[in-house]
């Protein structure tokens, strides 16, 4: 049997099944699709977000993009207001999104500045009264459009109103159970399942690979390259080319790392990367030898030692440059999902517990995540994997 | 005019049921068609044809109501179309759109022409369906049966297309796993 044939047994399906199908067919759709319906959006937040975004504009422009701590002056100012103010920084995101948003990239759209009203400062759907009344209405008054606030798509998978680690966690755990073939049983809303919805088609992947790459760059970009944390998924797709670009020059190949002692190690100042990998990499320095077919094997070992030695004593200098550090809040708060990324991980790609263990799993831990430690986690592990065994057994 | 006043006409053999059902159920039944064919004088075809098998078939089995039982005609007459003329190649609709996600559960290639093998398949799926809670029920065969796009599911259903195209992935692998344990895969 093919997937044809599965369809076409469907026509001989029982009367009673079919009836629940044709009633469903005759009735109109419901009037709360609000993701159908347009958004209206804050114009002034628009201007202050593409200020925002002009200042790393300049920023990249006015350094070259070497200094990580040389956020301009206007930046850190829109930071602080958009801490300030939630409602402002979720304006703010959702200007960007409209500002930048590529054709076909969202499928709700961006009305113009004069129809936004003064006090709307979040996004606003516009949902229309009851198509009945509206036939039954024959007057000339428009019905009152009912507003409704709800959140901006942002990729603010654990819904607490930013993007922060903890949704890049999310993404994590989300996309791995996606390969897994598990994610299903994730217990993920519909709220959070919108916030995955960022990109958009594949709707057989809640978070597909190019969603996980945005969670990671743009997490990437405020942790580690200190753009403001107003930044968030949606506002790093409508600029992916700029923001990638920038994350291109921000990264720095090890040779040219500026904080280790190169003369120290026997190189140049200024390694170029064959200098690097000559001096620390003893396969590369053996294929690149000149006289590497002339070499005796006593001559082969003491490159090799020489290589080894160098890099030994590269990894205790960049080892030096990284002092430990008390975690953050905010990795303390994130704690808990991280533990349950690393069990998951484990149960899944390395144990292969199954649907079941992964059923305990999941409720074990998102249900209680405050209450359960490491531990206990772990002991609820264990016990899935020995239920699995047992079944195995069986 | 209502469904037992249509019935009354069709077993007067009065052809004026004919045109009542075209008013009344013509359009869903239509698009219906349309929806797996992708073609509208195919799909117009097909509602003929279903108006001619209510004819034939007087009195017809409508214990659970007149528009079900068209509406496995109509489906019947669109799907042999459908498999005469091989346009489920061609693409672009809803119903090869539905054929490539059950394909993903169903991989073979080998049609079956065994009537018991079809049998025993319709009878685990009709099982397989009754088990499932309403919502998911109804999310698949407005899917797989009325070959509905996803967001008029959601629109009809109040729910948004995420949470449809989870519940149909869900299913689909709760068939999969269902059909496995039975043997049928």
């Amino acid at each position: 049997m093919n997937a044809a044939d599965f369809l076409e047994l469907l026509s001989d399906m029982p009367q009673d099944m079919i009836a629940d199908c044709a009633v469903l067919l005759a009735k109109p759709p419901a009037d709360n699709t609000s993701v159908l319906m347009p958004r209206i959006v804050s114009c002034a937040a628009a201007a202050a977000c593409i200020a925002a975004v002009s200042g790393i504009g300049y920023l990249l422009k006015d350094d070259g993009m070497t200094q990580q701590n040389s956020i301009p002056e206007a930046v850190m100012q829109e930071t602080a207001a958009a801490d300030a103010s939630e409602t402002v920084a979720a304006a703010q995101t959702t200007a960007v999104s409209a500002e930048a948003a590529a054709p076909g990239q969202t499928e709700t759209s961006v009305q113009s500045a004069e129809e936004v009203p003064a006090e709307t400062a979040a996004e606003t759907v516009w949902i229309p009264a009851e198509t009945e009344s509206v036939t039954a209405d024959t007057g000339n008054a428009e019905p009152e459009p009912e507003r409704i606030t709800e959140p901006e798509i942002t990729g603010d998978l654990d819904l607490d109103g930013r993007f922060t680690h903890a949704d890049r966690l999310w993404a994590e755990l989300i996309f791995s159970a996606e390969l897994d073939g598990v994610a299903d049983e994730l217990p993920l809303t519909d709220a959070q399942l919108r916030q995955c919805d960022l990109i958009a088609d594949d709707y057989r992947s809640p978070l597909g690979e190019a969603e996980y790459n945005a969670f990671q760059q743009t997490a990437k970009l405020i942790y580690q390259y200190d753009v403001p944390a107003v930044l968030n998924v949606r506002d790093y797709l409508g600029q992916q080319a700029y923001y990638d670009d920038y994350i291109k020059q921000k990264e720095v190949n090890p040779w040219e790392d500026p904080r280790i002692d190169w003369e120290a190690l026997g190189l140049p100042a200024h390694p170029t990367e064959a200098e690097f990998l000559s001096a620390l990499d003893w396969h590369y320095a053996l294929e690149h030898a000149e006289s590497k077919d002339e070499m005796t094997s006593g001559e082969k070992t003491a490159l090799r030692k020489k290589c080894q030695s160098t890099a030994g004593r590269y990894m205790e200098m960049k080892a030096a440059l990284y002092v430990p550090q008390e975690p953050t809040p905010e990795q303390q708060a994130c704690a808990g999902l991280t533990n349950i990324i690393q069990l998951y991980v484990r149960s899944m790609h390395e144990a292969r517990y199954g649907e079941q263990a992964w059923s305990w799993f999941a409720e074990a831990n998102f249900e209680n995540v405050p209450l359960l430690t490491q531990d206990e986690l772990l002991a609820k592990l264990e016990a899935a994997k020995e239920w699995n065994f047992r079944m195995n057994d069986e | 005019m209502n469904d037992a006043a249509i019935i009354a006409l069709l077993q007067k053999r009065d052809e004026q049921a004919l045109l009542e059902i075209r008013q009344a159920y013509g359009g869903l039944c239509f698009q219906t068609a349309y929806r797996i064919l992708g073609s509208r004088e195919d799909a117009e075809e097909c509602v003929s044809d279903m108006l001619i098998g209510v004819w034939n078939s007087i009195p017809p089995d409508t214990s659970e109501g007149l528009c079900p039982y068209l509406l496995a005609l109509v489906r019947r007459s669109a799907v042999d179309c459908l498999r005469r003329t091989t346009c489920q190649k061609r693409g672009g609709t809803q119903y090869a759109a539905a054929l490539d996600e059950i394909a993903e559960i169903i991989p073979s290639d080998e049609r079956t022409e065994s009537q018991v093998e079809r049998r025993e398949v319709l009878a685990a799926v009709t099982a397989f369906l009754r088990g499932l809670p309403e919502r998911q029920r109804q999310i698949f065969m407005l899917r797989y049966y009325a070959a509905l796009p996803v967001r008029e599911i959601a629109g009809k259903l109040g729910m948004t297309p995420n949470a449809v195209k989870l519940s149909l992935m869900r299913t689909r692998q709760k068939l999969k796993e269902d059909f496995r344990k039975k043997g049928l895969l």
